[in-house]
Formats: structure tokens, sequence, C-alpha cells
């Protein structure tokens, strides 16, 4: 079985746009800041539904607005195709279904100096592609 | 007698229906519906607008439901049946949401365990405790903790906890999507969630 890494996926996809993408957040991060974090989710070994999270961060709440709208033009179903496909270390994959679960809206941070704007996404990946 | 003249009743899916009353008794794999009907019947069950419309039409019109037994009295009934079923629903994804729903673990916050916090009255079971069915004036059904901003951090993480999601998982359980419902709703509370 070859499982595919939806954080992998996203971190690299994001990474073309962003310069500052990652699954690990420093406690003064370069801003803007793209976190990726994958939410506990199913796999029947054939298809991986996973729910991913990706929080813009900025030190202010327009910069942080700004990020998220950045964040929402580049998340899209238009996107991410069949025929768009990942070289990960899994192997190659492609996204067999990609739903935005809630667009990138604000929700404290208990910082008063990050502000984070959080945009979710349901994305299906197939389990034993590979080539 | 209903205004058509039509008197008697019948059963419809397991429900009893008095023309000039609308439906009386009501259980169905739903659940039981006759308080629901018996509101209908009273006339609290559906409100009105200024003009005298139904305002309950718009859920009818939400599930694609417009017939259920026959002319306008079949439509109120129809939507005092789906809103129930709405609710039903919701009642079950709330329980679902409260089974996965943590309690304060074994280190009490700040060692302040009897004042009351940002956190709520600082039982272990706020947050599990918060989670409620709500439903809006026109019928709108959803699902969330009020409990902000613990509710918040909890389901997006904060910069002292991480990202548990608990009402996203929720939402993935029932196969739930941004889609099917209005996109600005699921949002409008921290957690929320539009079951039906």
């Amino acid at each position: 079985m070859i499982a595919p890494d939806v954080e992998e996926l996203v971190v690299k996809y994001l990474s073309q746009f962003f310069p500052n993408v990652g699954i690990d957040m420093p406690s003064v991060p370069p801003t803007p800041f793209y976190l990726v974090t994958a939410l506990a989710s199913p796999s029947d070994w054939i298809t991986q539904v996973s729910t991913v999270s990706v929080h813009a961060f900025a030190t202010t709440h327009t910069g942080a607005a700004v990020a998220g709208r950045a964040l929402h033009k580049v998340m899209n179903p238009w996107v991410f195709t069949p025929k768009l496909s990942f070289s990960l270390t899994s192997g190659t994959v492609g996204i067999d279904r990609f739903e935005i679960s809630e667009v990138p809206a604000w929700h404290s941070y208990e910082d008063p100096n990050l502000f984070r704007y959080c945009g979710r996404y349901r994305i299906s990946l197939r389990v034993n592609q590979s080539s | 007698m209903a205004r058509d003249g039509n008197t008697g009743s019948y059963e419809y899916q397991g429900m009893t229906y008095e023309y000039g009353r609308g439906f009386t008794s009501g259980v169905n794999r739903y659940g039981d519906f006759s308080e629901q009907f018996a509101e209908f019947s009273a006339g609290r069950g559906t409100p009105r607008d200024s003009r005298g419309r139904f305002a309950s039409r718009a859920v009818v019109d939400d599930v694609g439901v417009f017939a259920f037994a026959e002319g306008l009295e079949g439509i109120i009934a129809g939507s005092a049946f789906i809103q129930a079923a709405k609710e039903a629903k919701a009642r079950e994804v709330r329980d679902f949401w409260i089974s996965i729903a943590p309690v304060r673990g074994d280190k009490p916050p700040g060692g302040h365990v009897s004042d009351e916090t940002a956190y709520g009255t600082n039982w272990p079971e706020d947050y599990r405790n918060s989670i409620e069915v709500h439903t809006d004036a026109d019928g709108f059904v959803y699902v969330g903790s009020d409990l902000l901003p613990l509710a918040e951090w909890l389901e997006y993480g904060s910069r002292h906890n991480p990202e548990h999601g608990y009402g996203a998982r929720v939402l993935a359980a029932f196969n739930g999507t941004g889609e099917a419902a209005q996109p600005s709703r699921i949002t409008r509370r921290s957690a929320s969630l539009f079951p039906a």
C-alpha cells in the first residue's frame, strides 16, 4: 500500500506560490506564514479522504485577510483536476476530489501579535496510486 | 370540514390527516411528531409574515418538497414535518459531537478550578455541555458550541492548543460539505454545522 501524505502535498503545492509554508510554525514566524494541518481522517485503503486546515498568519488583521484571500485563490476545485499530479516521497499522486469545507475566515489565535485566517479543505487521494 | 367541503380523515405514511385540521397524529420512522402537529393545528407552528405568507415555506423549498398532502394545508404540514425531521437529525449530530468532545484533562488550568473564566464556568464538562441544537426563527437548524473563545480554540487551535477540529470531524462523519449548505452559515459560528 502506498499512502500519500496530504500535508506533504498541500505544502508542496502552496510552496509554488508562497515562501513560508510548513507544518511547523516557529513561535515568531516570518509572515505571512501558511500552516498546514491534517485533521483526523478516514481511509478505506482505496481512497484517503483527508480534511486539511490551512492557517494564514500575519501580524495584522488586514494582512491575514489578504493572505487568506491569496490562499483562497489557489486552493479551489478548478485547480485540482485529475490531470494534475504531484511527485511526493510516496510516488506520484493525483487528486480524486477536492472540496472546500470552509473558506478562509478569521479565528482567534490567543495571541495579540498574530492574526489568523483558516480555510478547510477535503481532499480525496487514491491510496495505491503510484506511477 | 375543510374549505373545499371534504370531511373525514385518511392515513398518510402512518400519520392521520383530518380534513380541516391537518395532521392530528404522527408517528413515523423519524419519530413522534404529534406535538408538532398539535402546535400546527393550534396555529402556533406556522409563523407568517406581515402579508400572511407562511415563513416556513422557505424550509419546504430548501428540501424540494411541495405537495406533501394536498393544497396549501399540505405544504404547511409538510414544512412542520420537515422542520421536525431536521431537528431530529440535528439531535443525532449533537449526540455524536458530544461523544467525541473532550472534558478537561487531569491538570487544572492555572490552579483556579473554582473561578469562572473565559472558558466558561470552569467545569470540566463546559465544552461538552455547550454543544447544542440551535433553531433560528426562520427555521434554520444548526449544531454548535457558543462557548467562545474556548470552542474556537479547540476547533481551530491556538497559540497554546493544537487544532482538534471536532466540528470538522463531525461534519466529515455525517458526510457534510460546505457545498451542500450555505457556506456563510457554516462559518457563522466558531464551530457550527448545518446538518439538514
